[in-house]
């Protein structure tokens, strides 16, 4: 208790001699050791970042060109060539076979329900109106 | 322990920024696969739609189509913009323009027509399974509606004047529902001859396969199943033709014109026949199959 009367109890805890103790001329040194490390980490974190984003994209521009070979970016063929089978196909199907899936590929063509060639739409009553109105 | 926290706050600031550049990559990548996937599934639907057309001529006709109905839809928002401006401030400049915005709508309007019109008469040259009789009187039908519409076409051109131009368009009126009709019963006679082809060319197929069959010498027990396979396939394969024939009779003996709810109707008979062709060809698949492995 009476130690305690010898303190000056305006000042702030921070500046008491014990906490002033603890604090050893040392001590300093830490935080730039710690600073190293922190400066390293976030570069070790973007080059990961880097690599996974790259690897990323890469596999999505494959998927995108996979997608659009096979989604008929090439030219429009006239429609007569496609039901004809490929060498590799045609050399393991029937003459029978081969035949018969030509038909089913002329029956979707044929589809009532897909006819592209509907009456147009479009505004058949354009007028400015007679000079009248 | 300031300067600590200091970089804990820069570290903290580059890890955001990562995050963010991380999600804007992210997102640019969502947005270039569903294009990706959207511009692939828009390819794939064009060619199916652009495989009924299988002539060269066809093909430019579709091009030339697509692209004049294009123009038209242009020239119409400009027609619908000039009309409520000279509607709103009537002045003799915003007539001028709507006049001369009414005369270029209603030209890109016949050009499509004249187009559309001869992409039909096209299409129904290349359908191989129409009736003569009918195809014809429908061609020269439609050449002649070509030939209205070209005249139409020169007589808006000629139009100087407001009067003129709406004269032209009540002249138009009358024409449109021939033009329609005859539209509709063209394609009505092209998808039936398309289901007709596949249907002809089936019951070929079908004979030819019994042929082959017949060649080969099977157990007594599998002769019958054979028997009453062909049996249902007989079966299936008639009630085919006779729905045929009677889509085709409700054609020809119409007395009135064909119009857009007939020709649904036409459509929507024919889509049985074709489920119904497609279960033909799933029986002659199994028969095919079941023929190859008694070899």
């Amino acid at each position: 208790m009476p130690k305690i009367d010898k303190y000056n109890q305006t000042e702030f805890s921070a500046e008491e001699p014990l906490y002033e103790r603890v604090t050893s001329p040392q001590k300093p040194v830490e935080p730039v050791i710690e600073v190293e490390k922190e400066i390293t980490v976030p570069v070790n974190n973007k080059k990961k970042k880097i690599l996974i984003a790259s690897g990323v994209i890469t596999v999505s521009l494959l998927v995108i060109i996979l997608i659009l070979m096979s989604g008929g970016g090439g030219p429009v063929s006239n429609g007569e060539s496609d039901p004809t089978p490929t060498p590799t196909a045609a050399d393991t199907r029937t003459p029978m076979q081969a035949r018969l899936e030509e038909l089913k590929t002329e029956l979707r063509d044929a589809d009532p329900n897909q006819q592209p060639l509907l009456f147009p739409a479009m505004d058949y009553d354009i007028s400015l109106g007679s000079t009248d109105g | 322990m300031r300067r600590l926290l200091s970089f804990e706050a820069v570290n903290l600031l580059t890890n955001k920024s990562q995050l963010t550049r991380s999600t804007l990559a992210a997102f640019c990548l969502a947005a270039l696969v569903a294009g990706g996937v959207a511009f692939a599934q828009d390819q794939a639907s064009e060619t199916i739609f652009l495989k009924r057309f299988k002539t060269e001529e066809s093909q430019r006709l579709i091009g030339l189509y697509q692209a004049n109905f294009e123009k038209y839809k242009t020239s119409e928002r400009d027609f619908y913009l000039a009309k409520a401006q000279y509607q709103q401030i009537n002045t003799l400049a915003s007539l001028e323009s709507a006049v001369v915005s009414t005369r270029q709508v209603m030209v890109d309007r016949a050009d499509v027509l004249i187009v559309y019109e001869e992409l039909l008469a096209a299409s129904l040259v290349d359908s191989t399974g129409a009736e003569l009789s009918m195809k014809q009187d429908t061609l020269a039908e439609l050449q002649s509606q070509i030939g209205e519409l070209k005249a139409h076409k020169e007589v808006i051109l000629a139009a100087q004047d407001r009067a003129a131009v709406y004269r032209a368009g009540i002249d138009f009126s009358l024409l449109v529902p021939e033009l329609s009709a005859t539209a509709y019963e063209t394609l009505s006679q092209i998808v039936i001859a398309d289901v007709q082809r596949v249907y002809d060319k089936t019951v070929t197929y079908y004979a030819d396969l019994k042929k082959a069959q017949a060649e080969i010498e099977i157990s007594p027990l599998k002769a019958e199943e054979r028997k009453r396979a062909y049996g249902e396939t007989d079966a299936l394969m008639a009630s085919i033709g006779d729905n045929l024939d009677l889509i085709r009779g409700s054609v020809t003996a119409k007395n009135q014109r064909v119009d857009h709810s007939s020709y649904t109707e036409i459509a929507r008979s024919l889509s049985s026949a074709h489920a119904q062709l497609s279960q033909a060809m799933d029986f002659l698949n199994e028969l095919e199959r079941g023929g190859r492995s008694e070899i």
